[in-house]
């Protein structure tokens, strides 16, 4: 019942999303230049992310099959970004989101998101979901990759709940593009 | 009093000599004053545009952060464009932290009259630099801001600027010259009035004329010597007329017998047959003291005088208001009448003269002599037409009386070889 309800709310924020959420270079996009692009959004809204138990560095758990993320410290180093400790999670353990403090969703099955979702709520872990022009479920963030470029979107319910405070000035920028019809 | 007398030519009037300094000096100080207010103005714009700049910048990269961190191009050219929309800004440049740029906007020119190139012009003379701003995000630097600022604001002052000093300076110049003037008058018209006392006192030799108060001290110190000196002039002037004439009156008088004397008789005896001509009669009498010299040997040159001034009173009596009575000589005085209306009133005098000296005259020795006189009469234009002629007459006939027997008169015969030749 609650699930449906968060998800028409979604719905409605994502829908504008798909059409104009930021960008870049449509056109000539590589691989790696969507990666970068991820690499640089994850940065980013870790960058105006502030935790609450505000700790320096920040621990970066990648769920799932992602082939953008691999090589994430290279491009967070070549982009300028603060260079964070990378942990590939197994899906099977249980509290297997325990010390992290972003969690990228890769190409996960329905079931295994639930867990994952189960298992943060409530806790202060930003989540950010590859793929997924709808953000129709918990994520607090969301890519979509359309037409070789990248696109942020957010979920402003997830956000309010997480307990971390997300500077306004993403939400802003994400919002405007998300305004656009 | 006309306001600006007619200047002697090639000498500047002091009215315009006193304007236009005064119109030199407002000039001045209204310049120097504009000048230094809009120097300062513009100084304190400048530094105040630089500010403005380095302000708008950091105003930039706050906003454009977001938008550079997620490499948003649109974004970044949303936000520059609604920031820098009405500042006086030219460009604006966002480049990332490898020095890529990631956007370039650029104000639309307006280029009429050569607005832009002047901007231009202005711009680079106010911002030799552009305003550089780092951008950062999570203490890190993401990217540069660099901004250029516009020309406008300050082509703006200065057009207001010129336009306000050239506005001012007209009521300015036009208050400064009034004041001028009426300061040169409040100056020039007691002058005027000065010199308008001293022309009619030396045109017209009136002294009563004083010059009035005047409210600048110097030039009241001025009328009040002024006045004194015309006080002055005055009193020598009255002076004078006076002393001409007691010398007249000493010239044409006897002192003794305070009557006419021969040269002044002479004189008016000319003056009136010539101015006569053949209109009127005039009598002539020529008068001969008898033995005058015995009363003088006898009682004195004292009575002698005392005799001739009681004789001088009762000739005088004897006579009417417009003739003359001389005394021409020691014991001699000669009367003439005139005009006359017969010959009968000269007769008429005459016997009246011989009748007043039968009166003893009283001395202050106490001798009482008595005194008798021979008149000759000659009239005119009867016996003579000049002056000459007719005192020869009279002399002649006043002889024949004496010869005849004293204390008489005697008429000029009408005929003498003198006046037939």
């Amino acid at each position: 019942m609650r699930l449906s309800l968060i998800s028409s709310a979604l719905l409605l924020v994502g829908g504008g999303a798909i059409a104009g959420a930021p960008r870049v270079e449509p056109s000539d996009a590589t691989h790696a230049d969507i990666g970068t692009q991820i690499v640089r959004f994850v940065s980013g809204v870790a960058g105006y992310a502030r935790w609450p138990n505000s700790s320096d560095t920040h621990r970066l758990c990648v769920a799932g099959e992602s082939a953008y993320l691999r090589d994430a410290p290279a491009r967070l180093s070549r982009i300028g970004g603060r260079v964070w400790p990378v942990r590939e999670i197994a899906l099977d353990e249980v509290d297997a989101t325990a010390g992290c403090d972003l969690l990228y969703l890769g190409t996960l099955s329905v079931a295994q998101k639930r867990k994952l979702f189960a298992e943060t709520g409530g806790r202060p872990i930003l989540t950010i979901s590859e793929d997924n022009p709808e953000c129709a479920d918990a994520s607090m963030f969301c890519l979509a990759i359309r037409d070789g470029g990248v696109s942020l979107l957010t979920n402003l319910d997830s956000i309010s709940r997480s307990g971390i405070r997300i500077n306004p000035k993403v939400l802003q920028l994400v919002r405007r593009k998300q305004a656009l019809p | 009093m006309s306001p600006m007398p007619p200047a002697t030519p090639g000498k500047m009037p002091l009215g315009l000599v006193l304007h236009r300094a005064n119109m030199r000096l407002a000039l001045l100080a209204l310049t120097m004053a504009g000048t230094s207010i809009f120097l300062v103005g513009l100084i304190a714009l400048r530094v105040y545009m630089i500010d403005n700049l380095v302000l708008s910048a950091h105003g930039v990269a706050y906003g454009v952060e977001a938008a550079v961190v997620f490499n948003d191009r649109e974004a970044i050219d949303e936000s520059i464009a609604k920031m820098v929309a009405n500042r006086p800004i030219s460009s604006v440049r966002i480049f990332d932290r490898d020095g890529n740029e990631l956007a370039h906007w650029r104000r639309p020119e307006d280029d009429s009259w050569g607005r832009a190139k002047v901007e231009r012009l202005l711009a680079d003379m106010l911002f030799p630099a552009p305003a550089t701003v780092q951008i950062e995000h999570d203490g890190r630097a993401v990217g540069t801001v660099r901004l250029y600022g516009s020309g406008q604001d300050m082509l703006i002052y200065l057009l207001i600027g010129i336009g306000c000093g050239v506005f001012c300076l007209l009521p300015s110049g036009l208050i400064a010259s009034r004041f001028s003037r009426q300061a040169s008058k409040e100056i020039i018209e007691p002058l005027q009035h000065l010199a308008a006392v001293a022309a009619k006192a030396r045109r017209e030799r009136q002294f009563g004329h004083r010059a009035t108060p005047m409210a600048i001290a110097e030039l009241d110190a001025l009328r009040d010597d002024f006045n004194a000196l015309l006080e002055e002039l005055a009193t020598w002037q009255t002076q004078m007329v006076s002393h001409n004439a007691s010398l007249t009156h000493q010239a044409n008088h006897d002192p003794l017998t305070e009557l006419a004397n021969r040269a002044y008789f002479d004189a008016r005896l000319a003056a009136e047959l010539s101015d006569r001509g053949c209109a009127a009669r005039a009598a002539l009498f020529f008068i001969d003291t008898d033995h005058f010299k015995d009363i003088n040997d006898e009682l004195g040159h004292e009575a002698g005088d005392a005799v001739l001034r009681t004789i001088a009173r009762r000739l005088r009596s004897q006579v009417r208001e417009g003739d003359l009575v001389a005394r021409i000589g020691g014991d001699e005085f000669a009367v003439l009448l005139t005009p006359l209306a017969n010959i009968s009133q000269a007769s008429r005098i005459a016997a009246g003269m011989l009748d007043t000296m039968k009166e003893p005259i009283a001395l202050p020795t106490g001798k009482s002599p008595t005194v008798s006189f021979s008149i000759g009469i000659a009239f005119y234009p009867d016996h003579a037409r000049d002056s000459a002629s007719l005192m020869k007459k009279a002399d002649e006939a006043m002889y024949q009386s004496k010869r005849a027997g004293r204390g008489t008169y005697l008429v000029a015969s009408a005929a003498t070889p003198s006046e037939k030749s």
